[in-house]
């Protein structure tokens, strides 16, 4: 096997590993949030409002606040305004999806986020 | 005259009014338009509306409050100043209804309303850089935690907090600093206005530095004239070389301001 596809094979390896990690954290956080009281899903209040903005972590709210500029949004989209990497925003947006900031939809390849006015 | 860099929103808040954040929005705003930048200076003091006065507009078919509310597009709400400076950069501005009843409709909105406000402003920042090439965009708002205010520190690149050095001030702007300020993306800067020639600008800027842990970025001493005319006079425009209007100059080339081509 020569050094490049051993690499690949590696990194393919690797890759397959942090998807798993990605997976736990993921179920982990959801945990999380449904016990920490951060989920707005159980909330029966009127609607985000800007000063909302203002209880949300600060990596978070970046990411609500380049959000809020646009219909809708992929991950990439805000990491062009963040500076930020696509797989730390699409993190963030997950953590939001669950927070019950934003709403998920999947186009195609792609999956779309959006601002939710009210919460679920 | 822009050459694609990225513009820098600029917005102007304090904790409480009467620290002169109209005045200091306006002049650097014309600072930078006759030093040849493209400025748009946006008026989100939709409770007590001067922008216009001190320019001398009463009377738009468009204001800021229609854009926000989703009646007209933000070049429909802006006026250009640009022949009031006679050479330098376009000026622009994006002037809040001084009538009763527009403050009473800002004021009042839902949740729903006061988010759809930031998108717009967030469309308003794409757009004067794509369309109008504007280099600077200022943003002056409400003292305290108003919904539309937070919607500009929020938008913000760079936040300028204008505050008196008395201790109400003082304790004020601690609370916004640990309760809004710090949780705006954008960087900070504290902006001392009015001070006493009695008391010593290096202690005071060494003082708040170490009380509110947020970098001093000037000192205006306190004119009385300013304060007597400033809601009528454009000090950059009809007295560039007083006191006041230098010290502004000297703020608008600090480094934060400089926008990378």
């Amino acid at each position: 096997m020569s050094l490049d596809s051993h690499l690949r094979q590696e990194i393919l390896e690797t890759l397959s590993e942090l998807r798993k990690v990605s997976g736990r954290l993921e179920a982990l956080l959801t945990q999380l949030d449904k016990t920490s009281g951060l989920s707005l899903k159980d909330d029966a209040g009127p609607g985000i409002g800007v000063f909302a903005l203002l209880s949300i972590p600060d990596h978070l709210r970046k990411t609500l606040i380049i959000l809020s500029g646009s219909d809708e949004a992929t991950a990439r989209d805000v990491a062009k305004e963040t500076g930020r990497t696509r797989g730390m925003e699409s993190i963030y947006l997950n953590q939001l999806d669950r927070m019950g900031y934003v709403r998920k939809t999947r186009r195609g390849r792609e999956v779309c986020f959006s601002l939710k006015e009210k919460k679920s | 005259m822009s050459k694609g860099g990225q513009p820098k929103t600029v917005a102007l808040h304090s904790y409480k009014g009467g620290t002169g954040k109209t005045q200091i929005a306006a002049n650097l705003a014309l600072i930078w338009a006759l030093k040849g930048r493209n400025v748009c200076l946006l008026d989100y003091d939709f409770r007590a509306p001067s922008i216009g006065t001190l320019f001398g507009f009463d009377d738009n078919p468009f204001w800021i409050n229609d854009y926000m509310m989703g009646r007209c597009e933000i070049d429909q709400a802006l006026v250009d100043v640009q022949a009031q400076l006679h050479s330098g950069g376009k000026l622009l501005l994006g002037l809040a209804n001084p009538s009763i009843k527009a403050a009473e409709e800002m004021i009042g909105q839902n949740e729903k309303v006061q988010l759809r406000s930031l998108r717009r402003t967030i469309e308003a920042k794409k757009s004067l850089s794509s369309k109008f090439g504007i280099d600077y965009i200022v943003i002056d708002t409400s003292p305290g935690p108003q919904y539309s205010s937070l919607n500009a520190v929020f938008a913000s690149d760079i936040l300028l907090v204008v505050m008196k050095r008395d201790k109400a001030d003082i304790m004020g702007t601690s609370r916004m600093l640990d309760d809004i300020y710090n949780r705006s993306p954008g960087e900070k800067r504290i902006l001392v206005n009015m001070l006493p020639p009695e008391l010593d600008p290096s202690s005071v800027r060494a003082e708040l530095e170490k009380r509110l842990r947020v970098p001093v970025i000037g000192i205006v001493p306190c004119y009385c004239d300013v304060s007597a005319v400033g809601g009528e006079a454009l000090f950059a425009l009809e007295r560039p070389r007083h006191g006041f209007v230098e010290t502004l100059r000297n703020i608008s080339e600090e480094s934060i301001f400089r926008i990378d081509r």
